[in-house]
């Protein structure tokens, strides 16, 4: 709250009950307004925070792991004020507007995985109530909180400090910001909010851009020339109502400084050079929990890596740092940064995140603790950067308390930074008495972070098939010269098979081949095939679903049943000018090259395929409709050939007529 | 004179799209050349031209019937990007060809990138009233689902051979397309992106 709001607190009796929590707090300020507005938010989406798990994780520290109470809907969004004042302590998570889409979706996802997760939180499903013109879904979340004054300074999420009126005032972390969000915006935004709350399109972008503050001290007592700089901050992701990663990025130089008893690589590399020694120019990349130093912009690889969550940032620029820091105006001198080696970040207990996140980039991480000084150019850009990865950090560990021995400042001192926040909690929860943390923090991993995790981790499919993890399934998308060398058989089981049952049906039937099976039933039978090796197929399954799964089973074959340069020698000699027979009996020659697996395969196929254009007559499928059919089945282009894709139709027409040829010639072609 | 007009309205590109063997080429071989067609020949892509006047007002229509197969799905993305309309054919016979109704409309929603475009969707062959397996509350019921949000959208039972209502969807299908135009469809909103992650 660094704005010396004189109006600050103004706007807050108002509304709100003395008691209520969170009086100077940005969300309170916003519930003011959603509730003042007439229609208030338009969209409510309520959530009980038992089910919530990652979603909000404001729930996992709330004093008792309350039930979810089943608490009809209606009646809450009526009667919100008061329980806001009195029992609940609600978070209005406002969504920005335009972005409603976004948000629903990604709360659906949310809830998916939610519901995923247990079945109490089945019957609980946030809905969606359209009641405004101004569509602005807002995502409450009833707290319920054992004293009606303060929410516990525990809370994940929330910073409790002080506030001017001597409440304690909370900030909400990771607040909704928007779309494109962005976080730390001063307090001019607040004022706006509390001053027109009645102008929803204005509010709406205000809302958007969500104070914060650097100062813990009361604002009252900010003298106006402390008033910050406003830092921006990126942030790309709010998942219900919290940000989830950050990300920023520019040109540093960093330095590194000899650490005291660090051994290894690391402290090698850095006693090399002189203590003054040389700063290092590198491409900063703060991504989610991960801090990446890049040689240049370019580079795929960084040179180093660096856990958020195990990095201590020292805002005042660390006074044993080689270069004399100008102490009196930190905000110009390097920022400081202090890794803790064996990632786990502060505590060990970082909520999901360790240096492994990185995945493959897991031995860029430093050994050994490694102290660093960053330099930026731009005299913004320290400021803005020391915010990001706090806020990173937080994100990360999703503690808000961190003891360190940073911590230690005087509240003085920590005015411009924001490391005295911890400090200042401190002094909070020793007037409330502390809050156990009933849930162990890695339940409070958000969904987001988890995806993200998840997909940091996978390793790529390549690597599982060399491993052998990933295989062909064996029938299905396999080679016919693997299913053939594995059952020992001369054409593919499954396909002798379907063939059998087809002809068991009748070959009569109208549109055979050329009518599609159900898809569903169709997959059905591909798992059938794939994973028994003794399947029935000449009952139960109907004749489209068999032709379809015989059509699928030569499409997805690894290399097309008649390879492309075989294809491409047939189509020579079915074009050339030679005498008919001389022109079938080059083409059976070409044939006889096939590989036996295909070569048997396709004497298996055509003979089928004669016998189907043998009762044309019947099923309507002519020569030229089964060779239509049949052709996409059996050659396509070799990937990377371009001109296959381009002129698709006229080849089509093309390959077809040189299908249909051999279908006609079968008892020739086949002969042996 | 009319061919001067003619020539001068831009043609309509509309595209009829459905499962396969499910009467799309009988259908648009009935409305362009009003005769029903006995062969069974499966189409791979087709194009037509013609030209009416509907509700007083020239239109060239540039028809493209496709092929409904899957062995010919490469194909689909491209004749949907270039479409302003589409003509979406199931058969009332066939209840496969009813189940990829929807995946089909969505398809087009996405390579369109948008929530509304003009689309008809025929139940086909409803002179086969005895082998019908595809209720008419059933279809209606689909496409109120997509009118929820895709006020182009509409309903309509034709019959190739007996030319029933096959003027009629091509025609109701242009009326969507000026509507659709009228109302400044085309400037419409983008469908928001997912930004997920």
């Amino acid at each position: 709250m660094s704005t010396p709001t004189t109006e600050k607190s103004a706007p807050t009796p108002r509304t709100r009950p003395q008691a209520a929590a969170g009086s100077g707090s940005a969300v309170s300020r916003m519930t003011q307004l959603l509730e003042t507005r007439a229609g208030g938010a338009s969209a409510i989406i309520e959530l009980d925070e038992a089910g919530q798990g990652g979603e909000s994780p404001d729930a996992g520290g709330s004093p008792t792991p309350a039930k979810p109470r089943p608490a009809p809907r209606k009646q809450q969004s009526e009667g919100a004020k008061q329980q806001q004042g009195s029992k609940h302590t609600s978070l209005h998570h406002t969504v920005a507007g335009g972005s409603s889409m976004d948000s629903g979706f990604l709360r659906q996802l949310e809830n998916s995985i939610k519901t995923q997760r247990g079945p109490e939180t089945n019957n609980r499903k946030p809905q969606l109530v359209k009641s405004d013109l101004n569509w602005r879904p807002t995502l409450r979340c009833a707290i319920p909180a054992t004293s009606s004054a303060t929410l516990p300074p525990g809370l994940p999420g929330w910073r409790v400090e002080e506030g001017g009126s001597g409440e304690p005032r909370k900030f909400l972390f990771g607040e909704p910001s928007m779309n494109m969000g962005f976080l730390a915006q001063g307090q001019q935004s607040q004022a706006l909010l509390s001053q027109q709350p009645s102008s929803s399109a204005k509010s709406a972008a205000v809302i958007a851009e969500l104070e914060r503050s650097a100062e813990p001290a009361a604002p009252a007592q900010t003298p106006e020339s402390q008033q910050p700089q406003r830092p921006k901050l990126e942030i790309s992701l709010p998942v219900g109502g919290r940000l989830q990663e950050t990300r920023k990025e520019s040109p540093v130089k960093a330095l590194r400084l000899p650490t005291a008893g660090a051994g290894g690589k690391e402290s090698k590399k850095s006693s090399a050079k002189s203590p003054s020694g040389k700063r290092q120019a590198y491409h900063l990349v703060l991504t989610g929990p991960d801090l990446l130093f890049y040689r240049s912009r370019s580079d795929k690889r960084p040179e180093l890596a660096l856990a958020v969550a195990a990095v201590e940032v020292d805002p005042s620029g660390g006074p044993p740092a080689p270069p004399p820091l100008p102490s009196d105006d930190p905000s110009t001198g390097p920022l400081r940064l202090r890794y803790v080696a064996g990632g786990g970040g502060v505590g060990g207990d970082s909520a999901g995140y360790d240096s492994s996140s990185l995945g493959r980039h897991a031995d860029l991480y430093p050994s050994a603790d490694c102290d660093m000084l960053l330099y930026w150019d731009e005299p913004g850009a320290r400021k803005q950067w020391s915010l990001a990865l706090e806020y990173a950090k937080d994100l990360a560990t999703k503690r808000m308390y961190q003891p360190s021995s940073q911590q230690q400042q005087t509240p003085q001192q920590s005015a411009s930074s924001h490391s005295g926040w911890g400090k200042q909690q401190q002094q909070q929860q020793s007037q409330t008495p502390p809050q156990p943390q009933p849930r162990d923090s890695k339940q409070r991993v958000s969904i987001a972070q988890r995806l993200n995790d998840f997909f940091r981790r996978r390793p790529a499919l390549d690597e599982l098939e060399k491993k052998g993890i990933v295989r062909n399934e064996p029938v299905f998308g396999s080679t016919l010269r693997q299913i053939c060398a594995h059952e020992r058989s001369d054409a593919p089981r499954f396909l002798s098979r379907c063939i059998e049952a087809i002809e068991g049906h009748g070959l009569e039937t109208e549109g055979i081949y050329r009518l599609g099976g159900n898809a569903a039933t169709v997959q059905k039978l591909r798992l059938l095939v794939d994973q028994t090796e003794d399947y029935d197929l000449t009952t139960g399954w109907d004749i489209f679903v068999l032709t379809s799964a015989l059509k699928t089973f030569l499409r997805e074959l690894r290399e097309p049943l008649i390879p492309s340069a075989t294809f491409q020698l047939i189509t020579e000699h079915y074009q050339s000018s030679a005498k008919p027979s001389a022109k079938r009996e080059s083409i059976r020659q070409v044939l006889r090259t096939l590989p036996p697996a295909h070569y048997n395969t396709l004497r298996l196929l055509f003979h089928h395929l004669t016998r189907v254009v043998q009762c044309s007559e019947r099923n309507q499928m002519s020569s030229q409709n089964v060779a239509l059919m049949m052709g996409p089945n059996l050659v396509w282009p070799a990937s990377g050939d371009a001109d296959g894709g381009l002129c698709l139709t006229s080849n089509l027409m093309f390959q077809n007529q040189v299908v249909e040829y051999i279908l006609l010639e079968t008892e020739f072609l086949f002969t042996d | 004179m009319s061919k001067s007009v003619s020539k001068s309205v831009k043609p309509i590109k509309i595209v009829v799209i459905g499962s396969g063997g499910v009467g799309k080429s009988a259908l648009t071989l009935q409305f362009s050349k009003s005769k029903f067609f006995l062969d069974y020949d499966p189409t791979i892509e087709d194009s037509f031209s013609k030209s009416c006047y509907i509700d007083n007002e020239m239109a060239r229509l540039d028809i493209l019937d496709t092929a409904g197969q899957e062995e010919f799905t490469s194909m689909r993305e491209q004749y949907m990007r270039l479409g302003q309309a589409f003509l979406v054919v199931f058969s009332v016979t066939d209840r496969k060809g009813f189940e990829e109704v929807d995946s089909l409309i969505q398809l087009i929603y996405r390579v369109k990138d948008r929530e509304a475009f003009p689309i008809m969707v025929a139940g086909n062959k409803i002179d086969l009233q005895n082998d019908r397996c595809i209720d008419q509350s059933l279809a209606q019921e689909l496409v109120q689902r997509h009118q929820e949000f895709n006020p182009y959208c509409a309903y309509i039972e034709t019959s190739a051979k007996t030319r029933l209502n096959v003027d009629l969807v091509f025609h109701d299908l242009v009326r969507l397309l000026r509507l659709y135009n009228a109302k400044g469809g085309s400037k419409q909103a983008k469908k928001s992106k997912c930004s997920l992650l």
